[in-house]
């Protein structure tokens, strides 16, 4: 864009000229924005079938069906490792029709537009390689995976990894029976694990010391946060109704032929 | 059981916030200073609203060494912000480059003004000292001509930022900041329309005349943007009202007969 004038006296030709010029300025911003949030909410919603298709896993078949029994983590079956695999490539596709205008100052310029598809990805990427290998990618990792060309800020995986925890919460409550064990009720391996984590998590994270008042990504953070209490608070209780309960059940009882089991 | 997360993950986020709370903090305390010199600025410039017209340029005059010691503070700024991305803290100082380039526009508006009413007060006898070519001689002339937005590219040399239009990454004065600073000026010259009437010397209610030409101008221009639901969307439909402060200030003048139609 250029404005060539240095005074204009104002008139209707050059108000014409002037405010044409920064029309077309601030409808090309606004182009890159709409895409922007275009792409975004693309993003969003395929990361979200994502999660939803690993709440479908059923632990128990996942684990067993694991080719390397020794490590932890679940292996897909080929049905939901197809659709994921599908999600993943729209998500790539929308990332890749918004390059351009995430370049350079747009990185920063538009980064509240994407910001919450980003953590949307983030969630379904920790999330699955998680019950998959067990592990919490670091944010390192996160940018890895997203790619190099896109902003992924430390707030964004911050709020990533919150998002998270609901999720393993989730996981967690629905895969609280171990039905491998034969004769008495018991807590399964993963909930234990994810209980465990979540206290980590729970402990780290209340531990930072974050500026209330330095910016809007901090009270969504304070807020986040509570909720992570909530699912901590929930699978232990789960898991201890479980503990305390599982003892007095009659042998041979299977979950689910019950109301009074002990789930949340 | 072998932990599922690298521990540091937290050191590393609470250094994050950290270092970006500094950040954000040095940014503040810079905006400070640069506030502080818009104010008065803007107080000496707000004498318009109790002097006539033709002493405009005098007291504009004033500023110069405030607009020097702005320029400088800005120039802190800037160094410190291009060490970050420009969008990353741009909210921080958005407010305080929109309300420094208001005061270039106004000023700018006043010396011209001032020099217009003059020339119009004394057309008669000496077209001579008119400002710009026209020698028409015409009120009409004098109405529409005089007027003048200060551009962009000039309102960044005097506060000493690169216009950046091309490179958006450099410290720069944004469009929309600008655009901002210009509505700023059309409120401000409602306002003075009203008071250029109290001040008025012999009978010369060139003035508001010459705002009322120059606003509409601008709110033309304005309605030609395709503006999204934002915050310069909201400003700019405040412009009518402006409008219609200045046509009733006309409207008043007009039927006393004390300016020609």
């Amino acid at each position: 864009m250029s404005v060539s004038v240095s005074v204009a006296t104002i008139d209707r030709e050059t108000v014409t000229a002037l405010f044409s010029s920064f029309g077309a300025a601030l409808d090309a911003h606004h182009d890159a924005r709409d895409r922007v949030i275009k792409a975004s909410r693309d993003i969003t919603a395929a990361s979200k079938k994502i999660i939803f298709a690993l709440q479908r896993v059923k632990y128990a078949d996942a684990e067993i069906q694991r080719d390397d029994p020794p490590k932890a983590g679940i292996k897909l079956d080929s049905k939901i490792a197809g659709d994921i695999c599908g999600l993943e490539r729209k998500i790539t596709d929308a990332f890749g029709a918004v390059k351009d205008d995430l370049q350079g100052a747009g990185a920063w310029r538009y980064q509240r537009q994407i910001s919450g598809a980003i953590q949307e990805y983030i969630e379904a990427l920790l999330f699955r390689e998680y019950l998959m290998e067990r592990w919490i990618l670091s944010h390192e990792e996160v940018q890895k995976l997203i790619g190099h060309e896109f902003l992924v800020t430390h707030s964004d995986y911050i709020l990533g990894i919150l998002d998270t925890t609901g999720e393993l919460m989730r996981f967690a409550i629905t895969n609280l029976y171990d039905v491998t064990a034969s004769s008495v009720v018991q807590v399964s391996a993963i909930a234990k694990q994810i209980c465990q984590l979540l206290r980590t998590l729970r402990i780290g994270f209340s531990g930072l010391r974050v500026n209330s008042s330095s910016h809007s990504s901090s009270t969504e953070f304070v807020k986040k946060l509570n909720t992570l209490y909530n699912s901590v608070d929930k699978v232990e209780k789960a898991v201890y109704s479980l503990t305390v309960r599982g003892s007095e059940l009659p042998e041979g009882w299977i979950p689910g032929d019950d109301d009074d089991n002990g789930r949340i | 059981m072998a932990s599922a997360m690298d521990l540091e993950i937290f050191n590393k986020c609470q250094d994050n916030i950290d270092r970006d709370s500094e950040i954000r903090e040095s940014i503040r305390s810079l905006t400070k200073v640069i506030d502080q010199h818009m104010r008065s600025i803007l107080s000496i410039l707000s004498t318009a609203h109790s002097t006539p017209s033709s002493s405009f340029p005098t007291f504009a005059g004033r500023t110069t060494t405030s607009f020097q010691f702005q320029k400088e503070a800005i120039q802190n700024l800037a160094s410190l912000a291009s060490q970050h991305p420009f969008y990353k803290y741009n909210a921080l100082w958005s407010r305080t480059l929109q309300n420094a380039a208001f005061a270039v526009l106004f000023r700018d508006w006043l010396v011209n003004e001032g020099n217009a009413y003059i020339a119009y007060h004394s057309g008669s006898s000496n077209p001579g000292e008119r400002d710009g070519p026209t020698e028409t001689s015409e009120d009409d002339e004098v109405r529409s001509k005089v007027g003048q937005l200060t551009s962009l590219e000039r309102v960044c040399e005097t506060l000493g930022v690169k216009p950046g239009l091309e490179d958006e990454s450099t410290f720069h004065l944004t469009l929309e900041e600008y655009l901002q600073a210009t509505i700023s000026l059309i409120n401000e010259l409602s306002r003075l329309a009203l008071n250029s009437v109290i001040m008025t010397e012999n009978s010369n209610y060139s003035t508001p005349t010459r705002i009322n030409h120059f606003i509409k101008q601008l709110q033309a221009g304005f309605l030609m943007l395709n503006l999204k639901n934002d915050a310069l969307r909201s400003r700019v439909d405040s412009i009518k009202y402006d409008v219609k402060k200045v046509e009733e200030v006309i409207y008043d003048l007009s039927l006393r007969g004390l300016i020609r139609k």
